[in-house]
C-alpha cells in the first residue's frame, strides 16, 4: 500500500483557483500537511516522543559519566554474541517468510526441541569423559545433533500444521501456527517435565581474551564464530547451489517458479528443513552462553526476538537476518544502561524485555519493511 | 510377493502410525495420569481409553476404506499388528534400558500399566496384544454396522464417558437437590458403577429406538406455530432459561460456582474480543491488555492495602475501569491501525507482554505494587449487603454476561457489525464503497476493550489481589483459542467454546497439565478441517416487518415472485 | 444542456521510472457513457485507481462537478458520488448477497456505532429502510431470488451483476465499471449491455467504462477514450476511433491477444 494519509483536515476541497499555485499552497501541498489525519498525529508524537527519549536518556547517561569505556566494551560484546544467536534463529522466520508469507510461530519452540533434546547428550557425554577429551568435537556433534532434531521437527511441524493449509488465507496459517507452538511447548513439558537442565561446562570456554581495557569471554568469541560460520554457509547454499537458487526463485514468485519447473513442495520442506537446523544450532550455542539452562519455555522469548530482528534487518532478507539480529543484541544490551538509566528508571535491566518488545512493535509500526527489504505490496484491484 | 509388500505398505504405515501415537501418549505422561481416572468402575479406564482408542479407530478407518470385507480384515489385521509391535518393542525397550533422566514418564510403572499389571512381561504383552487384536476388532466391527447403531452406540459411549467426567458436577446437583448421599448409587470415587453404565447404555439405546418417530412429529407441528406463537415459545424457552441460571450457583455448590464465575468472565472477553477477531477480522494477540488495565484500576483504586488511592467503591470504579480500558484499546489501536493482519497480530503480542513487564518492574511499583501486586481489594458491596462468595458473585458476573449477550448480539445485526465486517471480507473495497476504515477499525478496537475491561475490574474484586502473572500472554491465547474453536464471529460459538475450554478443564483439574497440549492440537485441527470453528457464525437475515406497500419491487412482491 | 460530470486533467501516475498515466485529460458529461479502451498494460485500470483515490496521483487534477477530488481518500470519493466494480470481481464473499447491497448505500447511511449498541428507534428505521431498498436493487438487476445467499455460491454472471447491484445502492452520480463483460458468453453480453443502458436510462447513472469487447464498446458508448503506453491516442465518437488510423495500429499489434 502507497504511505498515502486518509482522511484530510480540509474536507471540502473547491475548484482549481489561483490560490492553488501560490507559496504556502505549494509548501502545504509538498509537506502533505493537508492530507495529515489524526492517525498521522499520533504516529508523529510517538515518533517524536521515542526520539527525544532515546537522545535524552544517552546524553545524560554521557554526561553524568556514569560508565567506563571498558563497560561499554563489554556490554557491546555481549550484545554481539547474543545477536548472533538471534541472527540464526531469525534466518529460519525469514527464509519461510520468504516463501509462504507465514510468521512461522512454532519457529521458538523448534529453537526450544533442539536445545532440549541435546542437552540430555550433552550432560551425557560429559559423564562419560569424552567432552573432556575431545571438547572441540564433541561440541560439534552437539550442534550437529541439534541440528537434525530440529531439522525434523520443523519439516514435521510444516507437513503436519501447514502444508494442508496451502493457498488459505494467511491468518488461517497463523492460528495452525500457534497451535503447533503450544502443541510442540507441551509435548517437551510433557516428555522432559518442568525441569530447568544445564549444559555442562566446556573446558576452555570459562577463559577470558584481554583486548587492552576490554575482556571479552571465550565463549562469546566463539558463539559469535560458531554463528557466522554457519551463515557463512547458508549464504553460499542459497547463492551458489541449485535448491539455492529454486529457493529464491519460488520466493521471488512461486507461480513463474511452478512454471519453470520447480518443485515447489521440495523447496518448501528444504526451506524448513534448513530454517530448523540453524535455529537447532543457535540452541546449542544458546545452551553454552546461558548458564540457566533450558527449559520448555525457553522458545518463546528468543523466537519473538529473533523475529524482531528479522523484520529489522528486512524480512525475506538473509543479510538482513545477520544485521537486525546483530542491531537488536546490541540495543538490548545497551538500551536499558544508556537509555533508561538516563532517564531515571530504576531497575533497568529489568526492562531489558521491555526495550525488545518495544523494538518490534516500532518497527512493525515505522518500518515494516525494515532496513534490507523492500516493501511487500498488496494488489489493489 | 512385491504385489503384496505394496498392497500391505498403507496399512502397515497406519499401524505404525497408531503406534506412535500410543508411544507419545505414554511418553508425554497422559497415559499414566488418565489412567488414574476410572470411568467405569473396574472395567474401563480414561487411560486405557487412550491406549486403545487408535486401534479401534484403525479398524474402524481400514474397514471403512477397504473395497470388501476380506480385504479390510485383512489390511486391519496387518495394521493391528503393526502398531502392536511398534507398542511392544517400545514397551520391551523401556523396560530394559532406563531412559527415565530424559523421558520422566518412561518409567516402570509405565511398563506396568500399558502391560496390565501383569508380573511376567511375556503375559503382559500377550495380554496387551490380544486386547489390541480385540479393539481392532471392534472397530472393524463398527465399520460393518448400520450407520445408525454405529451412531447409537458412539453416543452410548459418549454419553457414559461424559458421565464419568463430569461425576463431580453430577454428584453435586444430586446432593443438593436430594438429601443424603444419592451420587454414591451412581458413581464409586467417581467412575461410573457397572449397572449405572448399563443402564445409561440401554436407555440410549431404547431411547433412539423410539425418537425418531416422535422426533418427525414434532418437526412436522412446529413451523405450523404462528409467528406470534412462535415468538411465545421462543421467549419462554429463555426465560426458563434465566431461570435455570439464577439457582444454578445455589445448585452446584461453592466450589463450582467459582468454575462458573470462571466461565462467565472468560466469556466477557471472548464476547469482547469477538468484536476484533470474529467481526472485524482483526487479530489482536494481547487482548489481556484491556483485562489487566480493568483488574489495576480497579484494584489500585478500591484497595485498602499498601497501595491504597482513595479507596473508592466498586460500582463507581466499574464504569471508570470499562472506560480506562476503553481508552487503552483506543491508544494502542492507533499505532497499528495500517498494518497488515499478521504483523498487527504480533504487534498486539508485543503490547501485551510490554504491559505485563511494566506490571512487573519495579519502576511502577510505587503504583501499582509491582512483583508483590495489590492486596487487600474489597468485595463488591450494595448497602450493607456484601457479594462475599463464589455464589454472590456469579450474579455480578451473569449480569454482566448478560447484558454483554445482548449488546453484542445488537452489533452482531446491526449496520455497523457489517461495516465490521465489510473490512474483514476485503478491505480495500469497504475503504472504496465509502467506510472509513480507520475509524471502524479504532472503534472495533475501542469497544472490544470495554469488555476485557469490565472482566478484569470484576476479576480483581472476586480475587481480592492481584499479581502481574495473571495477565501473562496465556489469558491472550486462551480467549483466541475460545473464538477460534467456537467459531469466529458466532456468539452461540462463544457460548460453547467458553464451556469446553474453560469450563470442562476446570472439572478435570488432575489433567491440567494437558491442557494447552490438547490446545494446539485443537487449533491446527480446527484450522485444518473446520476453520468456521466448532459452530460456525449463521449468515445474518434480514426480515423487514410485512407491511403491505402497492408498488412493485417490494420485499413481499419480488420474493414471492421468486417463488413462483 | 448537458453539465460536465468528470473532468480529468494533465493526470500522471509515476511509479518509480514507469509512468503507468501519462498527462491524462478527459471529460464527461451527465448522463453519458463513456468507455475507455487499450491494450493490456495501457494504464486503464491504473487511471480508475486514481479516480477512485487508491492512489494518489503524483501530478493533475480530478474534478467531479465543481467539487476537486485529487488525492481524496476512497472513502470520500464515494461519498462524493462514484462507485465502481472491479476486473477480477470483489465482493465481500463470506456475506449474503443481500448484505453485500446493504454495504453499498454505505454512503446514504446516518447509523453510527451508539445508534447500533443501544438499538434505537433510528437505526432500527434505518436498517429496515436499507433492507428494503437493498431488495428493490436486487430485483432491478433480477437477484433478487438469491438475496439470502452466500455472495460466493453465486454463478459467475449472477457475480458480476452482483458487484453493479452493490455499486447502483450508492445511488451514484458516477458509475465506474472495469470490465464488465470480461470472461462472458454473447448471451450474457448482451444482457450487460442491455442492464447498462437500462442503468442510465432508468437510474440516470453516467458510466465510465474500461472495455475489451469491441462491438459492445461500439454498440454501447457515446464516447471513447483509447490509452496505449499511459497516453491518449485518440478520442471520439464511436465512429471517428473506427476511422482512426493511429488506433487501428495500436490495435493492430495487440489483436492477437483479444
Amino acid at each position: 500500500m502507497p504511505d498515502r494519509t486518509r482522511c484530510p483536515i480540509d474536507g471540502k476541497p473547491g475548484p482549481v483557483t489561483a490560490a492553488d499555485s501560490s507559496l504556502a499552497a505549494t509548501l502545504v501541498r509538498r509537506l502533505a500537511l493537508d492530507r495529515m489525519s489524526w492517525v498521522d498525529v499520533v504516529l508523529l508524537l510517538i515518533r517524536i516522543g521515542f526520539i527525544s527519549a532515546v537522545i535524552i536518556g544517552s546524553t545524560r547517561t554521557f554526561m553524568e559519566g556514569r560508565f567506563s569505556a571498558a563497560q561499554w566494551g563489554t556490554l557491546i560484546s555481549a550484545g554481539v554474541a547474543q545477536g548472533s544467536i538471534y541472527s540464526l534463529i531469525a534466518l529460519g522466520y525469514t527464509l519461510v517468510y520468504g516463501i509462504l508469507r507465514l510468521i512461522n510461530f512454532a519457529h521458538g519452540d523448534v529453537f526450544m526441541f533442539g536445545a532440549f533434546c541435546t542437552v540430555f547428550l550433552a550432560i551425557w557425554t560429559s559423564q562419560q569423559g569424552i567432552l573432556e577429551r575431545a571438547p572441540a568435537i564433541t561440541v560439534l556433534s552437539w550442534i550437529l545433533f541439534a541440528a537434525l532434531v530440529s531439522m525434523s521437527v520443523a519439516v514435521l511441524v510444516e507437513r503436519v500444521a501447514y502444508k494442508p493449509l496451502r493457498n488459505k488465507p494467511r491468518l488461517v496459517m497463523l492460528i495452525s501456527a500457534i497451535g503447533a507452538s503450544f502443541f510442540l511447548q507441551y509435548t517437551a513439558r510433557g516428555f522432559f517435565s518442568t525441569a530447568f537442565r544445564s549444559y555442562p561446562t566446556v573446558p576452555g570456554l570459562d577463559g577470558r581474551l584481554e583486548l587492552g581495557q576490554i575482556t571479552v569471554p571465550h565463549v562469546q568469541i566463539t558463539v559469535f564464530t560458531v554463528a557466522l560460520a554457519l551463515m557463512a554457509g547458508l549464504y553460499i547454499l542459497v547463492e551458489k547451489t541449485r535448491i539455492g537458487r529454486a529457493m529464491r526463485a519460488v520466493s521471488e514468485n512461486m507461480e513463474t517458479a511452478r512454471l519453470m519447473g520447480v518443485n515447489i513442495e521440495r523447496v518448501i520442506m528444504f526451506t524448513f528443513g534448513i530454517g530448523g537446523a540453524l535455529a537447532g544450532a543457535a540452541g546449542v550455542i544458546n545452551g553454552l552462553y546461558k548458564p540457566q539452562g533450558v527449559s520448555f519455555i525457553m522458545g518463546f522469548f528468543p523466537g519473538v526476538k529473533a523475529f524482531t530482528a528479522a523484520v529489522l534487518g528486512g524480512i525475506g532478507s538473509v543479510p538482513g537476518a545477520l544485521i537486525g539480529g546483530l542491531l537488536l543484541g546490541i540495543f538490548e544490551a545497551l538500551g536499558p544502561n544508556l537509555v533508561l538509566t538516563g532517564l531515571g528508571i530504576p531497575g533497568s535491566n529489568q526492562l531489558k524485555d521491555v526495550i525488545a518488545f518495544l523494538m518490534l512493535v516500532l518497527i512493525l509500526i515505522f518500518r515494516p519493511q525494515g532496513i534490507m527489504g523492500e516493501v511487500i505490496e498488496e494488489e489493489k484491484a | 510377493m512385491q504385489r503384496l509388500l505394496k498392497q500391505l505398505a498403507k496399512p502397515l504405515s497406519q499401524g505404525a502410525v497408531a503406534g506412535v501415537l500410543c508411544i507419545y501418549i505414554a511418553l508425554t505422561g497422559m497415559m499414566e495420569a488418565f489412567g488414574e481416572r476410572e470411568i467405569v468402575m473396574g472395567v474401563l479406564d480414561l487411560g486405557k481409553l487412550v491406549l486403545f482408542g487408535p486401534f479401534v479407530g484403525l479398524g474402524l478407518l481400514l474397514q471403512q476404506q477397504a473395497p470388501n470385507r476380506r480385504v479390510g480384515w485383512i489390511r486391519v489385521l496387518v495394521a493391528c499388528l503393526a502398531g502392536m509391535v511398534a507398542t511392544g518393542l517400545f514397551i520391551l525397550f523401556i523396560d530394559a534400558v532406563s531412559i527415565r533422566h530424559m523421558f520422566t514418564h518412561a518409567s516402570p510403572a509405565l511398563v506396568a500399566y500399558m502391560t496390565m499389571g501383569q508380573d511376567v512381561l511375556a503375559a503382559g504383552l500377550g495380554l496387551f496384544a490380544v486386547t489390541a487384536l480385540g479393539a481392532g476388532a471392534v472397530g472393524s466391527g463398527l465399520a460393518l454396522m448400520p450407520a445408525y447403531l454405529r451412531n447409537t452406540i458412539f453416543i452410548a459411549a459418549l454419553i457414559v464417558v461424559g458421565m464419568a467426567l463430569l461425576s463431580e458436577l453430577i454428584s453435586q446437583v444430586l446432593r443438593q437437590i436430594l438429601n443424603g448421599r444419592p451420587d454414591r448409587l451412581l458413581f464409586s470415587q467417581g467412575a461410573l458403577r457397572p449397572a449405572v453404565a448399563a443402564i445409561a447404555v440401554a436407555s440410549v439405546f431404547a431411547w433412539r429406538g423410539l425418537v425418531p418417530r416422535i422426533r418427525l412429529r414434532m418437526q412436522d407441528r412446529l413451523p405450523q406455530l404462528e409467528p406470534e406463537r412462535q415468538r411465545q415459545v421462543s421467549l419462554a424457552v429463555r426465560g426458563a432459561g434465566v431461570l435455570v441460571l439464577l439457582v444454578l450457583p445455589w445448585l452446584v455448590g461453592s466450589y463450582l460456582s467459582e468454575v462458573l464465575a470462571n466461565v462467565g468472565l472468560y466469556l466477557l472477553m471472548a464476547l469482547g474480543l469477538n468484536i476484533a477477531v470474529g467481526l472485524a477480522g482483526l487479530f489482536d494477540l494481547g487482548y489481556v491488555t484491556n483485562f489487566a488495565v480493568g483488574a489495576y484500576l480497579m484494584g489500585v483504586l478500591t484497595n485498602s492495602g499498601p497501595q491504597a488511592t482513595g479507596e473508592f467503591n466498586f460500582w463507581l470504579i466499574l464504569p471508570v475501569s470499562i472506560l480506562a480500558a476503553m481508552f487503552t484499546g483506543l491508544l494502542l489501536a492507533l499505532p497499528v491501525i495500517r498494518m497488515r493482519g499478521d504483523y498487527l497480530a504480533i504487534a498486539t503480542m508485543g503490547f501485551g507482554e510490554i504491559i505485563r513487564l511494566l506490571a512487573l518492574s519495579d519502576w511502577l511499583a510505587p503504583l501499582i505494587g509491582g512483583s508483590q501486586g495489590v492486596l487487600f481489594i474489597p468485595k463488591p458491596n450494595i448497602g450493607a449487603f456484601t457479594f462475599q462468595t463464589p455464589q454472590h458473585l456469579f450474579y455480578i458476573i451473569l449480569a454482566a454476561s448478560l447484558v454483554m449477550l445482548v449488546v453484542i448480539n445488537r452489533l452482531d445485526l446491526s449496520l455497523t457489525g457489517r461495516r465490521w465486517m465489510a473490512i474483514r471480507d476485503d478491505e480495500t473495497v469497504a475503504n472504496a464503497i465509502g467506510i472509513d476504515t480507520t475509524w471502524i477499525k479504532t472503534l472495533a478496537f475501542t469497544l472490544s476493550a470495554a469488555s476485557g475491561g469490565l472482566a478484569g475490574a470484576i476479576f480483581a474484586s472476586k480475587l481480592g489481589t492481584i499479581f502481574p502473572h495473571s495477565f501473562s500472554l496465556l489469558i491472550s491465547m486462551n480467549v483466541l483459542c475460545i473464538i477460534i474453536v467456537g467459531g469466529m464471529g458466532s456468539i452461540r460459538g462463544m457460548v460453547l467454546g467458553t464451556l469446553m475450554l474453560i469450563g470442562v478443564p476446570e472439572l478435570l483439574r488432575e489433567f491440567s497439565e494437558f491442557r494447552f497440549l490438547l490446545y494446539g492440537i485443537l487449533l491446527m485441527a480446527v484450522a485444518i478441517y473446520r476453520p468456521g470453528g466448532l459452530m460456525p457464525a449463521r449468515a445474518r437475515h434480514y426480515r423487514t416487518e410485512p407491511a403491505p406497500q402497492p408498488a412493485g419491487g417490494t420485499p413481499a412482491a419480488s420474493s414471492s415472485a421468486a417463488s413462483g | 444542456m448537458s453539465e460536465s460530470l468528470l473532468s480529468v486533467s494533465g493526470l500522471t501516475m509515476q511509479f518509480g521510472g514507469l509512468r503507468a498515466v501519462d498527462n491524462v485529460d478527459f471529460h464527461q458529461e451527465t448522463g453519458t457513457i463513456v468507455s475507455i479502451i487499450g491494450p493490456n498494460g495501457a494504464g486503464k485500470t491504473t487511471l480508475f485507481n486514481c479516480i477512485s483515490g487508491f492512489y494518489e496521483p503524483t501530478e493533475g487534477e480530478i474534478h467531479l462537478g465543481e467539487r476537486r477530488i485529487t488525492g481524496l481518500p476512497p472513502n470520500e470519493i464515494a461519498r462524493a458520488g462514484i462507485a465502481r466494480t472491479y476486473q477480477n470481481i470483489r465482493l465481500f464473499r463470506n456475506m449474503t448477497v443481500l448484505e453485500n447491497v446493504m454495504l453499498g448505500q454505505e454512503r446514504l447511511l446516518r447509523t453510527t456505532w451508539l445508534g447500533s449498541i443501544f438499538g434505537t428507534r433510528a437505526a432500527r428505521r434505518e436498517t429496515d429502510e436499507v433492507v428494503e431498498r437493498s431488495h428493490a436493487i436486487l430485483a432491478f438487476v433480477d437477484l433478487d431470488a438469491s438475496a439470502d445467499r452466500q455472495a460466493d455460491e453465486l454463478p459467475y454472471g449472477d457475480q458480476r451483476r452482483l458487484e453493479i447491484a452493490r455499486a447502483l445502492a450508492s445511488e451514484p452520480r458516477l458509475m465506474m465499471l472495469d470490465e464488465p463483460t470480461a470472461g462472458m458468453n454473447p448471451r450474457e453480453t448482451a444482457d450487460t449491455e442491455r442492464l447498462l443502458q437500462r442503468l442510465r436510462d432508468e437510474r440516470n447513472v453516467s458510466l465510465l467504462l474500461i472495455e475489451h469487447d469491441m462491438r459492445f464498446v461500439m454498440g454501447i458508448s457515446e464516447h471513447i477514450m483509447v490509452l496505449n503506453y499511459g497516453r491518449t491516442i485518440a478520442s471520439g465518437t464511436p465512429q471517428e476511433i473506427r476511422a482512426n488510423p493511429e488506433v487501428i495500429e495500436a490495435y493492430l499489434g495487440s489483436s492477437a491477444q483479444d
